[in-house]
């Protein structure tokens, strides 16, 4: 969507054009929220062919996380997050591993919901 | 400034609808009103704009006072986050807009009724809507407003300053999304970012994720930069505010916006600059304001228990209030009508005009496009 003003003069805006706005049916905001206080794991591992003892090898990727070691400097790698809830994880988690995470270096929690309360219970009040 | 009453188009739900505006009417009452319009001259806007831009600087000296002075708790803000805070208007983290609203009759000066200086909205509105319908409905006039365009160039200018520091310009966009007018406008400022330059992920302000490093999105990616349209005050009382001072993320608006997207901040404005023509005496004690007042929650959106008490009428007995003076909205064919204002990049960008039958504004009032010639 775009239209463009006839007078370089004015003080509205020469041109308008829309990107993303308006493009109600396509735009690719996830619907799914993640409840509060879900918590996620993943492996950190010192070399890629411990990771892949554990996981696929499209499932190991270089850490870039810089405190973790740097996937070019440290040469650390990470597995896929998974559920650290066994009985709430879905049918197509990872899990912790085929060694069940006893080959990595560490454990790194992820945690979700730690921002939004406040703005559901307002919005649900109002 | 006068109100006229004129003809909608006949399918302006539709063309609404393509901009965005899928929100135009709300429980079978219209947001989005057509069926007027405000009409300005062109030395009016020069008015609005020179108090914008005038009100925006008494607001930058007041953060730097208030922030020198090291008392926030002025303002309720937490004392954890106040080094933080401070720290963030000594770097200048830069910011993108912020919205006055301003209570002005054409003859009067423009008179500050507050500063939503961290999560604006009614921007999609003012800033494409009612553009287009420029375009359409008054052909050969003008409009306050380029908002549109100056988005996009203070998007390119924060671009710029992350690319030279040899960052990734890369974005997260965070809202309430099951609330449509958030998500559209976080898309807007989606759209605009990504148009100056930016690569841009939205979110649900829920879904971001602390790793006990950083913030993550969905894909368990890090967050450089985050723009969010969710107040700071309830980002600090959340379970991942403590995470905040971290400082690993680049979030517009900036910590110290919360200075003035404050109501408190009105009281410490007039006591730095009494008498100023554009704003209006206001304490957080009812008694030092003896007229009609206004009484506001110092954390209150949309008009959210606002109160206007008559001469002599005592306050509510609820904490954190703040009391200005009355400085009533104009009445044209008994709609109460309030200006938005709004700075980008700290310069006056636009307006949207509000209506409501009641005096006081709130998040359905009618927003009703203007003009000037």
């Amino acid at each position: 969507m775009s239209a463009v003003a006839d007078d370089g003069n004015n003080r509205r805006s020469t041109v308008v054009v829309l990107t993303v706005l308006g493009l109600v049916a396509t735009v690719a905001i996830a619907d799914k929220v993640i409840p509060q206080g879900v918590a996620t794991r993943r492996n950190l591992y010192a070399t890629r062919a411990d990771c892949e003892r554990d996981y696929a090898p499209s499932q190991c990727e270089p850490d870039s996380s810089g405190s973790g070691g740097g996937g070019s400097g440290g040469g650390h790698y990470h597995g896929p997050y998974y559920s650290a809830s066994r009985s709430s994880a879905g049918t197509d988690d990872p899990g912790a591993g085929r060694s069940g995470g006893i080959r990595a270096m560490s454990v790194e929690s992820s945690y979700r919901g730690g921002f939004g309360a406040f703005g559901r219970a307002v919005h649900a009040a109002a | 400034m006068r109100r006229e009453i004129i003809t909608p188009r006949s399918n302006w739900p539709k063309k609404v609808e393509a901009l965005g505006l899928d929100f135009h009417t709300q429980d079978g009452e219209p947001y989005w009103w057509e069926g007027a319009c405000y009409a300005f001259t062109a030395a009016e806007i020069d008015i609005i704009e020179e108090a914008t831009e005038t009100l925006h600087a008494l607001c930058l000296e007041a953060v730097d006072r208030l922030l020198a002075s090291g008392d926030l708790g002025r303002l309720d803000i937490p004392e954890a986050y106040w080094p933080w805070i401070a720290d963030s208007w000594r770097r200048r983290d830069p910011g993108v807009y912020g919205r006055f609203d301003l209570s002005y009759d054409g003859s009067s000066p423009p008179k500050m009724l507050e500063y939503n200086a961290d999560t604006p909205t009614a921007l999609i509105e003012a800033a494409v809507v009612q553009w287009y319908w420029l375009e359409e409905v008054k052909l050969g006039c003008d409009q306050f407003n380029s908002l549109h365009e100056k988005l996009i160039e203070r998007w390119k200018e924060l671009h710029r300053q992350v690319t030279r520091a040899g960052r990734a310009a890369s974005l997260h966009l965070a809202g309430v999304f099951n609330e449509l007018e958030d998500r559209r406008t976080v898309e807007y400022m989606q759209d605009v970012a990504g148009q100056a330059g930016w690569s841009t992920t939205p979110l649900d302000i829920a879904d971001i994720g602390w790793n006990g490093r950083f913030f993550t999105d969905l894909a368990e990616t890090q967050i450089h930069f985050l723009f969010k349209l969710y107040p700071w005050e309830w980002l600090l009382r959340e379970d991942f505010g403590p995470h905040l001072l971290s400082d690993l993320v680049g979030i517009v608006e900036p910590p110290w916006k919360m200075v003035l997207s404050n109501k408190a901040i009105l009281p410490v404005l007039w006591e730095m600059f009494p008498d100023h023509p554009n704003l209006l005496p206001a304490s957080r004690d009812r008694a030092a304001i003896p007229g009609p007042c206004v009484e506001k929650p110092i954390f209150g959106r949309e008009g959210q228990d606002v109160r206007l008490l008559r001469r002599h009428e005592p306050p509510s007995a609820a904490p954190g209030r703040i009391y200005q003076a009355l400085a009533p909205l104009p009445v044209f064919d008994g709609w109460h009508t309030l200006i938005g204002s709004w700075i980008v990049g700290g310069k006056a960008a636009g307006m949207g005009l509000r209506e409501d039958r009641s005096p006081i504004t709130r998040n359905r009032s009618r927003f009703v496009p203007h003009y000037f010639v």
